[in-house]
């Protein structure tokens, strides 16, 4: 695998996801491909999902020392109800209305969005590259998908006023 | 326009793309590390490669109770060097140390001037937060004010254990001073506060 423009573009819109904003973005990805461009990737057979794993644990590294990730701490107490994606394909928003909560959003939940609508991902795909729980995850859609649906009805009541 | 989620966040997220400036910078870092990677060596180069990596980790294990750990202050040195060169874009820009200090307020420490550090000869440029041997830092940008060189100088909460015995300016000690790469850097310890100033050694 090159390094080439693309897949700079594609890993870049990983860490608009992970960070939010479009600076911390490219800081982030800048560090990642300093640290992979360090290692041997002779022996890895999937480079993208290396390197997507590098600068996420970059991000957790850098910015949860700093206070500013956003990443929300799941209560494991919580018992999740075991819904897929589908309901999340039911929520109807405008790129708008996405513009306008994705900073309220925390990484976790972007991330999720990112896999989920750009990159096309199973939630079984995305747990394993999370390397978390099938249950877990879908416990964090389901809650996601609340979260969303209360913001874009607070965002269409004031389309509205 | 109404549609569903999915294709607003696909489109959303696909909207954003990097400038030409930073892709050039970032595909220019890839080709550089391309250059400095060695060629393919033949199988007996490479078989004798491995033996002397043998030899070498062997020797290691041998020596390894008369080894000493590297010094502390030589990896704050080549960690401050290495981010020193990056020149990461600043996160807040200003002269005034108390903007500094209401930025970075989420540090353990107040940010704080040291006397080894003469504000006449130096413009403070801005700061981002950064990192020590794991430890959160300030990152500051310093320009001197003559011959216009940029110097990154950091500030850390000072801890014994962490960076072991570093020379404090309170005891009348001088900074430890080394060179990495061509950048020397000085460390000391002032005030509670470790702080750690490249410089551009010409003499």
């Amino acid at each position: 695998m090159t390094l080439d423009r693309d897949t700079l573009n594609n890993l870049y819109r990983y860490c608009f996801a992970l960070s939010g904003n479009e600076s911390d973005a490219y800081d982030l990805l800048q560090s990642g491909v300093e640290k992979f461009l360090r290692v041997k990737t002779d022996s890895i057979s999937n480079k993208i999902a290396f390197i997507k794993k590098i600068i996420r644990n970059h991000y957790i590294d850098e910015y949860r020392k700093q206070s500013r990730a956003n990443v929300e701490q799941f209560d494991e107490a919580v018992t999740y109800v075991d819904m897929d994606t589908q309901p999340m394909e039911q929520i109807i928003a405008s790129q708008l209305q996405v513009e306008s909560v994705w900073q309220e959003l925390s990484s976790g939940e972007r991330e999720i969005l990112y896999f989920w609508a750009v990159e096309g991902y199973s939630t079984s795909e995305l747990a394993e590259f999370l390397q978390m729980p099938r249950g877990t995850l879908l416990s964090k859609i389901h809650r996601l998908r609340i979260r969303l649906e209360e913001k874009f009805e607070d965002t269409y009541r004031e389309d509205v006023v | 326009m109404k549609r569903d989620l999915k294709n607003s966040v696909k489109s959303y997220v696909e909207s954003k793309q990097l400038n030409e400036e930073q892709l050039d910078s970032l595909v220019n870092m890839v080709n550089a590390q391309k250059e400095i990677e060695p060629k393919q060596s033949r199988p007996m180069l490479r078989v004798a490669a491995v033996m002397a990596s043998i030899l070498i980790a062997a020797g290691l294990l041998w020596n390894v109770g008369f080894k000493q750990q590297p010094e502390v202050s030589i990896l704050i040195a080549e960690e401050v060097v290495h981010n020193h060169l990056k020149m990461k874009p600043l996160e807040v820009s200003s002269h005034s140390l108390q903007d500094m200090r209401t930025y970075f307020n989420k540090l353990d420490f107040a940010l704080r001037g040291s006397s080894l550090i003469t504000s006449g000869d130096l413009q403070l440029l801005g700061g981002r937060y950064c990192s020590i041997q794991g430890v959160t830092a300030a990152q500051l940008r310093l320009q001197d004010r003559e011959t216009g060189e940029l110097e990154t100088l950091y500030e850390a909460p000072y801890d014994n254990d962490l960076f072991q015995e570093l020379p404090d300016l309170q005891k009348g000690q001088t900074p430890k001073r080394h060179y990495i790469n061509g950048i020397g850097v000085d460390i000391w310890v002032d005030k509670g506060i470790l702080f750690a100033r490249t410089f551009s050694d010409d003499t």
